[in-house]
């Protein structure tokens, strides 16, 4: 009997735990690798000039990505780094990156008058195999590289939809094995519930501008709102409205006539609130006690708008297009790799407009904020 | 002087076991309170990545499409390795699919010898979406015990040696007798108790004042890490909550707080971490919790009380060894005198004592062995297959007894003995040697068989290793007092085995104590006067078909009678201790010692107060319905007093005192009412009347956890099943003196 338990149960396997990774969706190429000709791979970083925050954040995540995956030396501090576009792709121009990668000598900024010289240089560097890859932020810069037709791959790590504007066929077959392009599933439904997580709200104000769905997304929030249980007070202009020169003395004008009494927090949706309105708005919103949050744009959070949860995580988008851009030197297509790519949320709290709001800023929150603005 | 300890050669050898067990003990005591510490450390080290991924799933994220979550896992194990501990942290899904670790490899084996395991849930809203598996290397704790563990066992070599140079120098010249020796023996176990208290008291401290630094280190990095973005101390408004929530999630701190350097007082149970982004002089402090330490050396001095107690107890049952072995060699031996039957109850006892001490040993560790594997059998989840492992042991048991008369027909008591011996040991080291869920279920099954032979044995030895009623009575006692001694003993012990070498570990040892128990029997058992007693009651026996034999007994009013009002109440009230007892000790979040006590005054009290008692009640009341009578009614109040909402550990104390006293006292007189019933004595022969006994018990047994378990929920289950007690105690009252004596 237990001649015949030991050769059931071989006599091993006690006290152990084995581990099997199973992985994930996709699997990334962790290990750095440089071209076939022992060259560092060359990269090429375009935007929609001038950039804007997003446009670096990108970028400093695609780069500091690059160096959590060994492509680039450990030893440069990139938190010693500058926090603009321009200034940030210097910094990394003035390091020693290693064997792995290199960036062109600039940024390919397209919409800013020489977009001829651009297409000629990348033409010409792609063919002559300067090149190897561009990586790009924004839908211009998509749809531009996509007229192109280069001989290398590009990615496009940040664009509203890239699908509707047609760089990609669909999330799911990009249609070009060249192409690659971020697809953020649902971001202004899980930002909306997101606010409503962190505030517990159950009726909100929210400004609106109608006629441009497709980069609001108040639509979506309307829908969400409904399946949550949210009561929405809208505060609504037209795009003529938002395009006229006195549209946020119209705005503050028509904050100031609506009845808040009932609301927990206004949302100050896509085109609402920018960087110059944001104090005079958001502290209206402080006196009454209203939280103000805004729909997108961590600067509008800096002017005074009192929070922006956004589940664009440009940063995460850059690191994520890292990961692909891994792939893709190991020889993979960049067509084939997955699209879809959900955010973290990503927070900023103005804490000047916050304190004024009576709004209690715990350990916890404060912990997960990404950054804090006075 | 040889022949001193060949005489007392039992008491040195169960005294040096008990110095290796409170050596272990102690060591165990102190490496479990080190690791307990240092996976609150982890827990909280934890909370940062366990946030981190909770509010990325909380916003859409999935595990499975988490790209980069290895960075996250990594952070954490930085914090910890900062804690001065290697680790690996591995993330898995809600199915258990190894999403990420910190390890480069896919594919690796972590031996749980050498990494300890913290398990932390990641929710995503209400449900599970994975699990954040922390293994943390041991290594670290165990070498910074090492010097302590080399002291505390030299110290007890020399307490040992000293005892024996006592034993040989003072003993042997003044001829000390039993009892001095064994006083000697626990004097010095005493002694070594004292000594190990100070080696490892000091240990208790420093492990708590690692972990405290560590955490000291790791809240004030999280408050920095906030004042980093440029956030004021005073606009954070909950800090204090954040701090009283780290306190309590971390037994070995006491206070919590920030205050200004100036103010920070000089003294050793206070440890300090700098804030260093505030323009103030800011400080963390924390504060050792003295009293927690205190708590679990007191536990751990508790602890050896108990241990003490434990082998006293087997010294005390041990003892009579000697006699038994001098009487075998004996020319008294097998014959059918006085002396070799008060000898047969004797030998009862101690092989009660030891096939049910390593019975118990293991009886629950099957279920925890394949918990920690996680492995499950043909189709059966882990829990279920460690259910299984349980009561198919139980079901063999019953089914073996049912079948049992029909075997000893085919074989004689000796060779059943030493069949049903070879099975259980076989059996048990087969649990030892293998690593498969399906094998220790089987072997589970095979021993539960095997421990219906032995039963059927024991039963024999009773009925057919007597020469009256009387002896026969005193067999009974003595095979109840065994089943109490070795039921104490074989939890107790158990638990110190596998604590020391391991869940496994227990199945070695019962295997090869079922050997001992195998020569014992073999060599102190008088098999051939029972050989012959049998022949002569087979042809004076009830003849007929056992249907029809059986039928008869059934169709008893007074077979009926009896097992309503005594036997069934009986064997309810023996599970008070089993069930509801520790279900109470938990639903109440007493300490663990509360139980170990408990059981140790219910066995102690059944073992040695329940015979005392029990020849007093026989002497004064000489009858045995009304001594019932008197059980039944205290076994309602040992069971409603545990309703009663104060001093809970003392009501529990003296509840399971009673159940032992009821056990004690109730057990053989239940067994003798039942064999007297003249149905029961006209139908069937004494070892049949003892198998239907001991089925009918195990048939309550298996059906009491269900209502007990309803009795520790509601005070009105718990009021009625005492109400029918005293209810079945006037009914007894009432009774015709049928029965007396």
């Amino acid at each position: 009997m237990i001649v015949l338990a030991m050769f059931l149960s071989g006599c091993s396997g006690r006290n152990e735990v084995v581990i099997d990774v199973a992985g994930q969706d996709y699997e990334f190429e962790t290990e750095p690798v440089a071209r076939p000709d022992g060259e560092p791979f060359r990269i090429a970083f375009m935007d929609l000039g001038p950039p804007i925050e997003s446009s670096y954040l990108c970028l400093k995540g695609f780069v500091e990505g690059l160096q959590t995956l060994g492509y680039i030396n450990e030893s440069i501090d990139f938190s010693e780094a500058p926090a603009e576009f321009f200034a940030y792709y210097d910094f990394v121009l003035s390091h020693d990156l290693g064997k792995y990668v290199s960036f062109d000598d600039e940024p390919y900024m397209i919409g800013v008058g020489d977009d001829e010289r651009i297409k000629e240089t990348l033409v010409s560097e792609s063919e002559s195999g300067a090149l190897d890859i561009v990586v790009g932020t924004g839908t211009d810069p998509g749809i531009f590289l996509k007229e192109l037709d280069l001989e290398i791959p590009f990615l496009i790590c940040l664009a509203t939809d890239p699908v509707a504007s047609g760089i990609i066929d669909s999330a799911e077959d990009t249609g070009d094995d060249d192409i690659w392009a971020l697809v953020e599933p649902n971001p202004y439904k899980r930002q909306f519930e997101g606010y409503q997580k962190m505030l517990g709200f159950d009726r909100i104000a929210m400004m609106t501008v109608n006629g441009m769905d497709t980069i609001t997304g108040n639509p979506l929030y309307r829908e969400k709102a409904g399946e949550l249980g949210v009561k929405i007070d809208e505060i609504n202009f037209s795009e003529e409205e938002s395009l006229e020169e006195d549209y946020y003395d119209q705005m503050y004008e028509s904050l100031k006539n609506a009845d808040l009494s009932e609301d927990d927090a206004i949302l100050f949706a896509y085109g609402t609130m920018d960087d110059a309105s944001a104090p005079e708005l958001s502290g209206y919103a402080a006196e009454k006690g209203i939280p103000s949050l805004i729909g997108d744009g961590d600067s509008i959070s800096e002017m005074g708008g009192m929070m922006c949860l956004s589940c664009f995580d440009y940063e995460g988008y850059g690191n994520y297009a890292s990961m692909v851009a891994s792939n893709v030197f190991h020889g993979q297509k960049a067509g084939k790799q997955p699209c879809i790519y959900t955010s973290s949320p990503h927070v900023v709290l103005n804490m000047t407009t916050a304190k004024n709001t009576g709004f209690v800023t715990g350990f916890d929150l404060l912990r997960g904020v990404d950054r804090i603005y006075r | 002087m040889k022949a001193f300890f060949r005489e007392y050669y039992i008491i040195l050898i169960i005294t040096a076991l008990s110095a290796v067990a409170l050596c272990a003990l102690s060591y165990l005591t102190v490496l479990d309170y080190s690791y307990s510490n240092e996976e609150q450390y982890i827990i909280t080290c934890n909370e940062t990545a366990v946030e981190e991924i909770e509010t990325s799933l909380q916003y859409g994220k999935r595990l499975s499409n988490y790209y980069g979550i290895g960075q996250v896992l990594q952070r954490s194990r930085e914090l910890i390795s900062d804690g001065g501990m290697d680790s690996i942290v591995v993330v898995e899904d809600a199915d258990g699919n190894v999403i990420a670790t910190t390890k480069d490899e896919d594919h690796f084996v972590i031996p749980l010898s050498e990494y300890g395991t913290v398990r932390q849930d990641i929710l995503d809203g209400d449900k599970t979406a994975g699990v954040l598996t922390t293994y943390y290397s041991k290594k670290n704790v165990v070498s910074s015990l090492a010097p302590s563990a080399r002291r505390s066992t030299f110290g007890s070599i020399g307490i040992l040696a000293l005892l024996i140079i006592v034993l040989v120098t003072v003993g042997v010249k003044k001829n000390w007798q039993a009892n001095r020796i064994v006083f000697a023996a626990v004097a010095a176990i005493v002694l070594q108790g004292i000594f190990l208290t100070a080696v490892y008291e000091q240990e208790f401290v420093r492990a708590s004042e690692k972990s405290i630094k560590g955490v000291a280190s790791y809240i004030g990095a999280s408050i920095d890490g906030v004042l980093e973005k440029g956030v004021e101390m005073d606009e954070i408004a909950d800090l204090g909550d954040y701090l009283e929530k780290k306190k309590q999630e971390n037994d070995f701190i006491k206070d919590i707080y920030i205050e200004r350097t100036e103010k920070v007082v000089d003294d050793d149970d206070l440890f300090v971490a700098e804030i260093e982004n505030t323009d103030s002089s800011l400080v963390l402090s924390c504060r050792i919790a003295d009293g927690y330490i205190r708590k679990n050396v007191i536990n751990m001095v508790l602890m050896f009380v108990a241990t003490i107690i434990l082998a006293v107890i087997v010294l005390k049952e041990s003892l009579p060894l000697s006699d038994m072995i001098a009487f075998r060699k004996s020319g008294e031996f097998e014959k059918p005198v006085k002396d070799q039957y008060d000898n047969v109850a004797r030998a009862i006892r101690y092989g009660n004592f030891l096939s049910l001490t390593f019975e118990y040993m293991c009886l629950s560790f099957s279920a925890l062995q394949i918990k920690e594997w996680n492995q499950g059998a043909w189709g059966l989840s882990p829990v279920m297959a460690a259910a299984l492992s349980i009561s198919i042991c139980s079901i063999a048991d019953i089914a073996g007894m049912i079948a049992m008369p029909a075997v000893s027909k085919k074989m004689n008591t000796r060779l059943l003995m030493i069949v049903s011996a070879v099975v259980i040991a076989v059996s048990n080291l087969s649990c030892f040697f293998t690593g498969s869920t399906v094998v220790i279920i089987v072997m589970r099954f095979f021993a539960g068989a095997g421990a219906a032979g032995t039963k059927q044995v024991r039963n024999e030895v009773i009925t057919k290793g007597c020469g009256n009623e009387e002896q026969r009575n005193s067999n009974l006692t003595a095979s109840n007092m065994g089943v109490i001694g070795g039921l104490l003993c074989g939890l107790g012990l158990g638990g110190v085995v596998a604590g020391v070498f391991g869940y496994q570990a227990t199945f070695l040892v019962a295997g090869v104590g079922h050997l001992l128990y195998l020569l014992f029997e073999y060599a102190c058992i008088p098999w051939k006067l029972i050989a012959e007693h049998a022949s002569v009651t087979s042809s004076e026996g009830p003849g007929r078909h056992p249907l029809k034999r059986i039928g008869a007994v059934i169709s008893s009013f007074s077979v009926w009678r009896t097992l309503i009002t005594i036997v069934v109440p009986q064997y309810f009230l023996i599970m008070i201790i089993v069930c509801l007892i520790p279900g109470r000790i938990q639903s109440l979040e007493l300490p663990g010692v509360v139980l170990t006590y408990a059981n140790l005054l219910n066995g102690i009290i059944g073992l040695y107060v329940g015979e005392i008692v029990y020849s007093k009640l026989r002497g004064r009341i000489k009858n045995d319905l009304k001594i019932q009578a008197i059980v039944l009614a205290a076994g309602a109040v040992s069971l409603m007093m545990l309703d009663i909402p104060f001093a809970f550990s003392l009501l529990i104390l003296i509840s399971a005192s009673i159940a032992g006293l009821l056990d004690g006292v109730g057990t053989p007189v239940s067994t003798d009412l039942f064999m007297k019933i003249p149905a029961i004595n006209e139908h069937l022969n004494g070892t049949e009347s003892l198998m239907v006994y001991s089925v009918i018990g195990s048939a309550v047994m298996a059906i009491a956890p269900f209502i007990l378990e309803l009795c520790e929920k509601s005070m009105i289950w718990m009021f009625s099943v005492g109400g029918v007690f005293l209810l079945l105690s006037a009914v007894l009252f009432a009774e015709k003196g049928s029965a007396e004596s």
